[in-house]
């Protein structure tokens, strides 16, 4: 068997990479930081965690569209439910030691908030209204301690409640948030002033010990270790929403004391900035934390001694900081070294710290080791000059934002004045340069920058980055001129290298390569000729050349092979390079040859590994649609990268390449397994696949069942985790639908279903192919359950990735669209609609795609578009439902003759005496019927049809009311709304009459809609706006046509009686009822003076008066026209 | 569209607690199958392609090589002696 169909010369250089790989595992994860895992998904924000001893459950808050509540997860199933009602908030739980009550901070009765006990379903609120109640902690299981506070929240008191006693006392006052008790119950530690944590001795009541967190930004709530050994905190760092302010809402890190030692201890720190974690909570096993990801909040949960190996030593940490690729993981390594490791002084500690956060950008930090820098001593002209910039630095980046223009102008001169006390110098120099871009003079910084010329590595840093700021097309030359020969680290020198580099343009550089070799000394030389190779190798035609240029790389790695940031940059570069000219299999080549390169237990090597991975997906998927022997390339880098990686994207995709193949490919895996180059889980996946995928009969529920539960003890240290939780939502998904019967499904599967694709979503964050699949899956799930809104939002997401194929794009068109149309937006299913016409659909669908446009375009009040749609359809498309849409169009253009026309179709081919067929709920059917009964509705409404046409039409409409309201449940309406269409149609009928000159046939209908208006009331009340307006018409027209006084008469009497009966009157109603009495003083009783006088001096309009003054007003207007009608003589 | 509206139906009550089901048929939904065509075959053939076990097999994604992390250069935070 070829499973690999690589070219004999690539091919072999990869099988002298894959030989030496041999004996590698895909436990990589020992050589990098530890993972975090995701215990809850959104897209609500969760947070707060809090675990039962046995870690079987997991409660926290969650807040959905500014409601929060508690939700229990069962850790096990990993089912979720809701434990307090959605009508209140609900924050903070905190659970008993014995699992057996739960302490909440509860908003129902009190808006400042309670601290409540939930047992079961009950709950017993513990404290008074109107204090802000929060922060419950457990002291045992009889005691509770919880903060008062007031408004401000600074002035705090600390209450313990006994639950025995049921009786409260204060036992500490003053500043403090946060508080947690340690596990023997002696002491408690809350947050106090700044950043102190406070430990304080319960039964002595008095403070033990105040830590201040030397730490940049501002300190969270802390908790003690399951064993007491250990604090843990969150330390909110970054200005991570550039409010140039640290508080709550920014990037945060977790680290943690040991307050076992009494001396100067030091925090370790627990989680990287990047990963943005607090509210840390340590169980027994875990430490779990709410981390913000992607815009939302979820909980995760790590190892408690944090991401760091244990196992690392200051060898470790010295390599894992070098070959880092951000630098918040460097700020993390800097500090185990410094913290855990006493390898550095506190100054070196603070300096590289500073820097770190220079280079991350993240100026605030950086300013606040400049400061400790500061205070160890005189003799820092430079620092304070930084300081200078740093601080106009963070304030000019919200600039954007165009706030506070003149503050900043202003803040800026303040700083010039700051700048010219200190002595001059380079740091100063460029601070001022700084300045000056910063106030828009761009001249002079421009000129200033480049002639500066800096020895110290931070400012070269830093004057670099005013040169890209400010300079643009010259930027390069700035470099060659002031940076790049700059003696310095070796990292620096090819750091600056790589972003002079990167500015080389696609075409010819050999001439600046030539320039620029001339002035730099090995290795940079080396990679200066390195790109000038790379450039002649994507420039060959035939194999000898490409090969020749290769080879010249291989001799160039082969000299560099002991320099590590040389052959970092040499390697980034070539891939770099080889890919933006489409040289996939060139760079995979390369890739090879940097693995080879490395030490199987280096911390570079999973970064190879990785960039082994993506490069091997990415050669793949270009050979993926291949006909032909070039799909055999597909199926050699999918192979390339299990062998490498284990990865089970390359799993998945490999594995249906070879469906055909399935003997040996089986085989094979056998082999990979007892080499220890993949994990037995892998074949486990592959089989599970193959069983659901190509299966040798009809699958059932318990198949999709048995497959799922196969994936879920795949584990999730496995590299390409998401394609576990793609698969495994699939497979969830898949069982769902068996479930769904009408309206009802197994909400379990769902939820399961919807989880597993936000894992996977988690799982590969960079990735489209899989990102794109979950999106598509996560729409089709939310239509299925009819939670439209969430299917619109994802599809929509979904829209943002390429598309396999037009026609798969076409599919998730179709179904955005119908979930947009189904949520209420009917713009945007028109749009979309708009868009998937865009695509030249097949002319077999094209139809559908035409009348779905035309559908939603009049929905969206594009009538005129709809329109020019529906006059496109074929006649067999027609149907009398797409006739009545394009009726309702032209109707709503005027176009009554248009309209007619097609409804007079809908009238021909659906009998008067069609049959209502039997539709038990939830079903829905289309009734012929009912389409008549609406056709004929929208004849007799339409602008432009002919007076008889429209009485006739309304006359057969009215005489199927009451086979309609007889089933009115089949016909999806609503029995009341019918009674009350009906007595208005009625009324509209002896209009009609009236215009046709059928006077006597008028008053019958007006008092046959009294009548009807009679039955209402008693149906349904007398007192609504339909009963009202027909009284107040009728009694309008009767000059016109004389309809029965009595009838009207004992209308309004039964009408006023349900007015007068009211506990109380309602504002909106008392006008329409006010109105009507006024109407009926003026036509009909022909006592308006007296009437209308009384009636403004009553109980009802007095207390309209006084509670609405604004519909007072516009029933004295109504009152004056009423007025002026009656003493015109349209009156009695 | 005046004639249609928000129907609240019931249906056979349920074993355990005799609360019967309410089903909520929303206004769109009634609308779509009396004023526009029916494309089941259609609608399910989409649900059932756009419904995938496992990563779409895309050429081209959105994260350009130069800009993965895995292929930055970092800057020393080398200390002044």
């Amino acid at each position: 068997m070829k499973l690999r169909g690589l070219t004999p010369a690539l091919g072999l250089m990869l099988l002298m990479t894959l030989g030496l790989s041999t004996g590698l595992r895909a436990d990589d994860k020992a050589q990098a930081l530890l993972p975090l895992k995701r215990m809850t998904v959104g897209p609500y924000d969760n947070f707060q965690a809090t675990v039962d001893e046995a870690e079987a459950f997991l409660y926290y808050t969650r807040s959905e569209n500014l409601s929060s509540q508690i939700m229990r997860l069962n850790l096990k199933t990993g089912l979720n439910e809701a434990i307090t009602a959605s009508d209140a908030d609900a924050k903070t739980p905190a659970l008993s030691p014995d699992g057996k009550i739960l302490a909440i901070n509860y908003f129902k009765n009190d808006a400042k908030g309670d601290i409540c006990l939930l047992r079961d379903k009950e709950i017993e609120c513990i404290t008074k209204k109107g204090v802000v109640d929060h922060s419950p902690v457990w002291l045992g299981n009889d005691r509770l301690a919880y903060i008062s506070s007031d408004d401000s929240g600074r002035m705090s008191q600390l209450q313990i409640y006994n639950l025995g006693k049921k009786s409260t006392e204060t036992i500490f006052k003053g500043e403090l948030y946060a508080p947690d008790l340690s596990p023997d119950g002696k002491t408690l530690i809350f947050k106090g002033k700044k950043n102190e944590l406070v430990l304080y001795e319960v039964s002595a009541r008095k403070i033990l010990r105040t830590l201040l967190v030397d730490l940049p930004g501002l300190t969270g709530p802390s908790r003690f270790s399951a064993d007491g050994r250990y604090l843990y905190f969150a330390q909110y760092m970054l200005d991570s929403n550039r409010d140039l302010q640290i508080d709550g809402r920014d990037a945060a890190a977790i680290y943690r004391y040991d307050v076992s030692q009494t001396g100067d201890v030091k925090p370790i720190q627990i989680t990287s900035l990047d990963q943005n974690c607090s509210f840390p909570y340590p169980s027994k096993q875990y430490l779990y934390m709410t981390c913000a990801f992607e815009g939302a909040l979820d909980i995760y949960r790590g190892p408690l001694n944090g991401t760091v190996p244990t196992s690392w030593i200051a060898e470790d940490l010295d390599e894992a900081h070098r070959v880092a690729r951000s630098y918040s993981d460097r700020i993390l390594f800097l500090n185990h070294l410094h913290a855990r490791l006493f390898k550095l002084t506190d100054a070196e500690y603070e300096e590289r710290l500073m820097q770190n956060f220079v280079f991350a950008g993240e100026y605030q930090p950086a300013d606040y080791y400049v400061q400790s820098l500061l205070a160890r001593g005189p003799g820092h002209d430079d620092l304070k000059a930084w300081q200078i910039l740093f601080n106009s630095y963070a304030r000019w980046e919200v600039l954007p934002q165009k706030k506070n223009l003149g503050a900043f102008a202003e803040f800026i001169r303040d700083q010039r004045k700051l700048l010219a006390k200190l002595p001059k110098g380079q740091a100063g120099a460029l601070t001022d340069a700084y300045l000056d871009f910063f106030a828009n003079q761009f001249d002079s910084a421009q000129s200033k920058v480049q002639k500066l010329q800096f020895g110290d590595e931070l400012g070269l840093y830093l004057q670099n980055r005013l040169a890209k700021l400010s300079l643009k097309e010259k930027y390069p030359k700035f470099l060659e001129a002031r940076v790049l020969q700059v003696e310095g680290s070796e990292e620096n020198r090819l750091y600056f290298l790589s972003l002079w580099l990167s500015e080389l343009s696609s075409s010819d550089p050999s001439q600046a390569i030539a320039a620029l070799k001339l002035k730099l000394k090995e290795p940079a030389t080396d990679l200066l000729d390195n790109e000038m190779d790379l450039y002649k190798l994507v420039q060959s035609k035939n194999k000898q050349d490409v090969l020749a240029n290769y080879r010249s790389i291989v001799n160039r790695v082969k000299k560099l092979k002991d320099d590590y940031f040389a052959m970092r940059l040499l390697f980034n570069r070539s891939i770099v390079v080889l890919y933006q000219n489409k040289r996939s299999r060139d760079m995979a080549d390369i890739v090879s040859l940097w693995l080879s390169y490395l030490k199987r237990e280096s911390k570079e090597y999973p970064y190879a590994v990785e960039a082994m991975r993506q490069n091997s997906l990415d050669l793949a998927y270009q050979f993926y649609h291949a006909k032909g022997p070039e799909k055999n390339l597909a199926i050699g880098a999918f192979y390339d990268s299990i062998r490498i990686s284990d990865d089970l994207e390359s799993h998945y995709q490999h594995s249906l390449l070879n469906l055909d193949k399935w003997p040996e490919l089986t085989k094979n895996y056998d082999n990979m397994i007892s080499q220890g180059l993949i994990k037995p889980e892998s074949k486990v996946f592959i089989e599970t696949l193959r069983r659901v995928v190509k299966p040798a009969k009809a699958l059932e529920a318990k198949d999709y069942e048995e497959a799922a539960g196969a994936i879920e003890r795949i584990d999730d240290s496995h590299l390409g985790i998401g394609v576990k939780y793609l698969f495994l939502g699939f497979l969830y998904q898949k069982q769902l639908d068996f479930t769904i019967k009408g309206f009802k499904y197994d909400a379990n599967l769902a939820e399961k279903a919807h989880k597993a694709y936000l894992f996977a979503i988690d799982g590969a964050l960079q990735n489209d192919r899989v990102q794109a699949s979950a999106l598509q899956n996560l729409g089709v799930l939310h239509l299925k359950i009819r939670n439209y809104t969430l299917a619109s939002e994802f599809l929509t997401q979904r829209g943002n990735i390429a598309y396999f194929s037009g026609d798969e794009e076409l599919a998730v068109l179709w179904l955005k669209a119908k979930a947009m149309y189904l949520s209420y937006r009917s713009i945007d299913a028109y749009q979309t609609m708009k868009t998937a016409l865009g695509l030249n659909p097949p002319a077999q669908i094209l139809p559908a795609f035409q009348e779905k446009t035309a559908f939603y375009a009049w929905n969206a009040g594009e009538n005129l578009e709809a329109e020019k749609l529906f006059k496109k359809l074929s006649p067999e498309i027609m149907t009398p439902s797409v006739r009545l849409g394009y009726a309702h169009a032209l109707i709503a253009q005027r176009k009554g003759a248009e309209a007619e026309a097609q409804l007079a179709r809908v009238l021909q081919s659906i009998s008067a005496k069609a049959k209502i067929e039997d539709a038990d709920a939830p079903a829905l059917k289309i009734q012929p019927l009912k389409l008549r009964f609406i056709a004929l509705g929208l004849v007799a409404q339409a602008f432009g049809v002919d007076l008889s046409r429209k009485v006739k039409a309304l006359e057969e409409r009215l005489a199927l009311y009451p086979t309609i309201i007889d089933n009115a449940k089949k016909l999806h309406f609503q029995a009341e709304t019918l009674s009350d269409q009906k007595l208005k149609e009625w009324q509209d009928l002896a209009q009609l009459y009236l215009q046709n000159g059928q006077k006597e046939r008028a008053i019958q209908a007006l008092n046959r809609s009294l009548d009807e208006a009679a039955l209402h009331g008693k149906d349904f009340g007398y007192l609504n706006s339909t009963i009202i307006t027909v009284l107040k018409n009728t009694w309008l027209r009767s000059t016109m046509i004389p309809a029965s006084n009595d009838k009207s008469r004992a209308l309004v009497q039964a009408l006023d009686k349900e007015f007068n009966d009211q506990k109380e009157f309602t504002p909106l109603v008392t006008q329409k009822w006010a109105e009507m009495k006024l109407i009926q003083a003026a036509f009909l009783d022909g006592n308006y003076e007296k009437a209308s006088a009384e009636l403004f001096n009553g109980k009802a309009v007095e207390r309209l008066k006084k509670d609405k003054p604004d519909l007072f007003h516009n029933l004295s207007r109504y009152r004056f026209e009423v007025a002026q009608d009656a003493h015109t003589g349209t009156g009695a | 569209m005046r004639f249609l509206s928000l129907l609240a139906l019931t249906s056979t009550l349920l074993l355990t607690a005799c609360v019967p089901d309410i089903y909520l048929i929303d206004r769109q939904t009634v609308l779509e199958l009396e004023a526009s065509g029916q494309w089941p075959e259609l609608d399910q053939k989409y649900k059932e392609a756009a419904l995938k076990p496992g990563p779409a097999a895309l050429e081209k994604t959105r994260d350009s090589i130069e800009s993965r992390q895995i292929f930055s250069m970092t800057h020393d935070d080398k200390v002044k002696k």
